[in-house]
């Protein structure tokens, strides 16, 4: 790490303690990188004070399971819009490996706080929702589902507008989970991206989180979008968002949909009719 | 989860795409998956192969289950790694059982990126001739096989074009079928 010096924190990771930092470049070439360490080898000493993630089964033989397929998908994962892996390097005779990924300027959520008028922008939203359904698109298409987007592992490019999705496991955030996640589903699924997506464009869209308070609760989601029944949706969307366009409210209706079968995908959000008029940035 | 949440690889039923955009993805990333050009032509590396087939096709069940993908992709992997000259770490007494690690490594691979809830023990468990393989020498080939490979498991392989047929795509393009079956 010796090229590299710490440059703030932007986040805890799930199911854990450890903090998750930012490292600047150092010398010429600049920009910012977050670091990623995973076991491969199972530590014989269960006491070791070090931070890296333990191998989940002592019993496990060979490459830990989880460290396998995390890793061989983030391989596959070439998108624009999802943030890259720049380095992998070995340490501990090979037994841990460092997973070096690119960052951007900021988060989202620091970016509707500090750039309040360019955020305000409708243009802007629709673009950066677009790109973000795309990252989210190609996540998808390789048979996987992020588990935990929100603001904060949505990262901004400022000068050319260019949104990443960050796929470093954070702290999944309530105000972002879909509902089926709180009423006790237990497995992330591409459908819970969906709605996360949902939540994150009505934020883009308001500038300030959909579901406010300590924690979102299944209260807080069926007071805006009525019970399950489906009868009284899509509820109070429209006063809630009473400056977007009627097919960004169809989509942000279609994003929130509580039967998560029904919610729209990925694919589908990107042609509907919201996008009609932006010209995509290939 | 430690991570983002994965559903099985599986190479037949991917989520539908639909899109000509997917189609250029997988045939553009294909040759990643394949064995390296000449492979097939290369009459001790066939020796091997066929050893290691008789390997991956002996230990490919577990839990009283026959996925026919696993063994398939065990020898993509095989293929791969072989094919790229990397060479087979000498952990064992003989470079015939070295030859058996690596080909049970391939395999045991293929299951963890399949099914995630794999465990080698159950696979030793229902394979019970499988010979007496220490932990670190079986961690050691694996991670020897995943940085040969650069930790691509998740290949395209002829399945994930199974969808496309009928596609007018498939007319101009040389593509979509196994090299080393092509070079046989």
């Amino acid at each position: 790490m010796e090229k590299y010096k710490r440059d703030g924190v932007i986040g805890k990771e799930r199911n854990s303690l450890r903090q998750i930092h930012k490292y600047r470049r150092q010398g010429s070439s600049g920009g910012s990188v977050v670091v990623k360490r995973f076991m491969l080898q199972p530590k014989l000493d269960a006491l070791s004070t070090r931070d890296e993630e333990a191998s989940a089964d002592p019993e496990e033989t060979g490459v830990p399971i989880k460290t396998l397929r995390q890793i061989s998908l983030l391989k596959v994962m070439q998108h624009e819009n999802i943030v890259r892996l720049v380095e992998m390097n070995y340490e501990d005779g090979d037994s841990l490996v460092r997973l070096v990924f690119e960052y951007a300027d900021m988060d989202l959520r620091n970016f509707l706080e500090e750039y309040a008028a360019k955020a305000s922008d409708q243009k802007l939203v629709k673009k950066l929702l677009c790109q973000l359904l795309r990252g989210v698109a190609h996540f998808h298409s390789i048979g996987a589902a992020h588990g935990a987007l929100n603001p904060k592992n949505v990262l901004i490019d400022i000068g050319n507008e260019n949104l990443k999705i960050l796929n470093i496991a954070m702290d999944a955030d309530a105000l972002y989970t879909a509902p089926e996640l709180l009423l006790g589903s237990t497995e992330s699924s591409p459908a819970a991206d969906m709605f996360a997506v949902g939540c994150i464009f009505a934020e883009m869209v308001n500038r300030r989180p959909l579901f406010q308070g300590k924690a979102a609760n299944i209260n807080n989601i069926f007071n805006l979008l009525g019970t399950p029944t489906e009868e009284n949706w899509p509820g109070k969307l429209s006063e809630v968002f009473p400056n977007l366009e009627p097919h960004g409210l169809d989509l942000i209706s279609k994003l929130l949909c509580l039967d998560p079968s029904k919610r729209i995908k990925a694919c589908a959000a990107l042609k509907h009719d919201y996008f009609k008029d932006l010209i995509l940035l290939r | 989860m430690q991570f983002n949440v994965m559903q099985e690889y599986d190479p037949i039923d991917r989520p539908p795409l639909g899109e000509d955009e997917y189609l250029h993805t997988y045939l553009n990333s294909e040759p990643l998956s394949m064995a390296a050009e000449g492979y097939a032509g290369d009459a001790h590396g066939m020796e091997w192969r066929e050893k290691a087939l008789i390997v991956i096709f002996t230990y490919s069940k577990c839990k009283n289950n026959f996925d026919p993908v696993v063994p398939y992709l065990a020898m993509s992997y095989f293929d791969r790694y072989m094919s790229r000259r990397n060479p087979v770490p000498a952990l064992m007494r003989c470079r015939l059982h070295d030859l058996e690690l690596l080909a049970i490594c391939c395999l045991t691979l293929a299951w963890k990126i399949r099914y995630r809830y794999f465990k080698v023990r159950h696979f030793k468990a229902i394979q019970r001739s499988l010979p007496y393989i220490a932990p670190q020498k079986f961690w050691t080939m694996e991670l020897c096989i995943l940085q040969g490979l650069d930790w691509k498991l998740c290949t395209v392989t002829p399945f994930s074009f199974l969808q496309y047929f009928g596609n007018p795509m498939f007319g101009y393009s040389s593509h979509g079928f196994h090299r080393t079956i092509n070079e046989t």
